[in-house]
């Protein structure tokens, strides 16, 4: 996939089982170039990051 | 097709329940709808129940076999409805359709959940299972950060709305203040709900809704019985859609308005040959802020991007010009689960027959349901009118 924009996003702080030891992390909506959309946790979230919708995503 | 009408009404005080079980909840709730609705039990002749999880919370399924036993219903049909936070709906849909299409006359519709009894994260683990669990649950997501990606896409489409969100909850905690059987009894402010945790950015702990046990019940009968037998204000159900859409939240073509909650209304109101500006007054499914939000604009309250301009303005408010969630809502009265769109009826049937004590409306001649399933892949719209 090229060309991926954030669509929407939400950083977690209370989690599931599974990935209540990871909070706080980012899960996004991504959108490619042709409209596609896809569902990823962006590695490496800290709180001082700026995550906004429309940003590109370097893969 | 007949008229179908809710003649009985039961539920239990919303809470926290650690020393009652399923069981417990289904017996208050049931009796008290068999028992409001002036008919003998023996005249019930089928069981639709609501369910979401009980095989994850607690270790229980075949929740209409229990139905019939704990309200000795003998060896009439049960069956349990799952579709999420919308199961309650289903089950009072399913009925319904039995009694309008003469397959039987009377039946008893009804939801439980129990759920406090489990630490947050399994609760949360629970809830996620109404979403993919792997494409969505597996990539961190929750409900509420669904609702918060909603929130933020909301946001970016029309304008900020995180204090109109904040009103939200300040009106469905001073509502249910006015409900005796509401969990959350306490009023809030508006600084005390900025301050809250985070929980999934923008929402914060007040932007969610409660954690609840619960049970509600109703009983439904062919509108010829209910004149008959009804010594409460007949409520005839005028309208019923139900809809759906795709299980994950990012193949929908839009995530701030549910398209399944659009298409459910149309039904519910093209039936009722009546428009949004004849509702009276509604109860939305406010999982979060956010979702009431949007849901009053899918129902056609509202334009879209304008639901947060008539919160402000004060017209969804107990004393506005079309009040949502007079009963406090998912929000403030509780969400348990399963029992939730069977609770939202209660309501609806308590304002039409006028018994709403403190919190009763002035004119309340019309009143519609609106219940979602997970991030709107299930909506159900009921409307209903009374005689």
């Amino acid at each position: 996939m090229k060309n991926l924009k954030i669509y929407t996003y939400t950083i977690i702080r209370s989690a599931s089982k599974e990935f209540k030891d990871r909070v706080p992390y980012c899960s996004a909506i991504l959108e490619d170039g042709k409209g596609t959309r896809s569902v990823q946790m962006l590695e490496g979230y800290t709180d001082d990051k700026k995550t906004v919708i429309g940003q590109k995503l370097i893969v | 097709m007949r008229t179908v009408s809710v003649i009985g009404i039961g539920e239990t005080k919303m809470g926290k329940y650690p020393n009652l079980s399923i069981r417990d909840m289904i017996k208050e709730a049931g009796n008290k709808a068999i028992t409001d609705s002036f008919i003998d039990r023996k005249e019930i002749q089928a069981v639709y129940v609501g369910n979401f999880n009980g095989a994850y919370f607690s270790n229980q399924s075949h929740i209409g076999a229990m139905v019939s036993e704990v309200l000795d219903l003998g060896n009439i049909p049960t069956i349990r409805t799952e579709g999420a936070c919308a199961s309650g709906s289903l089950a009072f849909r399913q009925g319904l359709i039995a009694v309008m299409c003469g397959i039987y006359d009377i039946v008893l519709v009804g939801g439980v959940e129990m759920m406090t009894h489990q630490p947050t994260e399994v609760v949360t683990t629970g809830i996620a299972s109404a979403m993919d669990y792997e494409l969505e649950a597996m990539q961190g997501l929750t409900f509420p950060a669904n609702f918060a990606m909603i929130a933020n896409r909301y946001f970016y489409e029309y304008r900020n709305v995180k204090k109109e969100m904040a009103i939200c909850a300040i009106n469905a905690h001073k509502n249910a203040c006015l409900n005796p059987d509401a969990q959350m009894q306490k009023e809030v402010t508006l600084e005390k709900i900025l301050a809250s945790d985070m929980i999934a950015d923008p929402l914060c702990l007040y932007d969610c809704s409660l954690v609840t046990d619960g049970a509600a019940f109703l009983v439904l009968a062919a509108g010829d019985i209910a004149e008959k037998v009804c010594r409460h204000r007949v409520v005839d159900i005028v309208g019923s859609g139900h809809a759906g859409d795709n299980l994950t939240l990012y193949t929908k073509k839009t995530i701030t308005s549910f398209a399944a909650t659009r298409a459910a209304s149309e039904q519910a109101y093209s039936q009722a040959k009546l428009t949004p500006v004849d509702i009276d007054f509604a109860e939305v499914h406010d999982c979060f802020t956010i979702t009431q939000i949007i849901n009053t604009e899918d129902l056609g309250f509202f334009k879209h991007g304008k639901g947060a301009d008539a919160v402000a303005e004060g017209v969804t408010a107990i004393d506005g010009k079309i009040p949502i969630n007079v009963s406090g809502g998912l929000k403030a009265k509780g969400h348990p689960i399963g029992a939730t769109g069977i609770s939202q009826i209660y309501e609806v049937v308590t304002q039409l027959r006028r018994d709403a004590g403190m919190r009763q409306l002035g004119k309340t001649d019309i009143g519609l349901a609106h219940n979602i399933g997970g991030t709107g892949g299930t909506a159900l719209v009921h409307i209903f009118r009374g005689r």
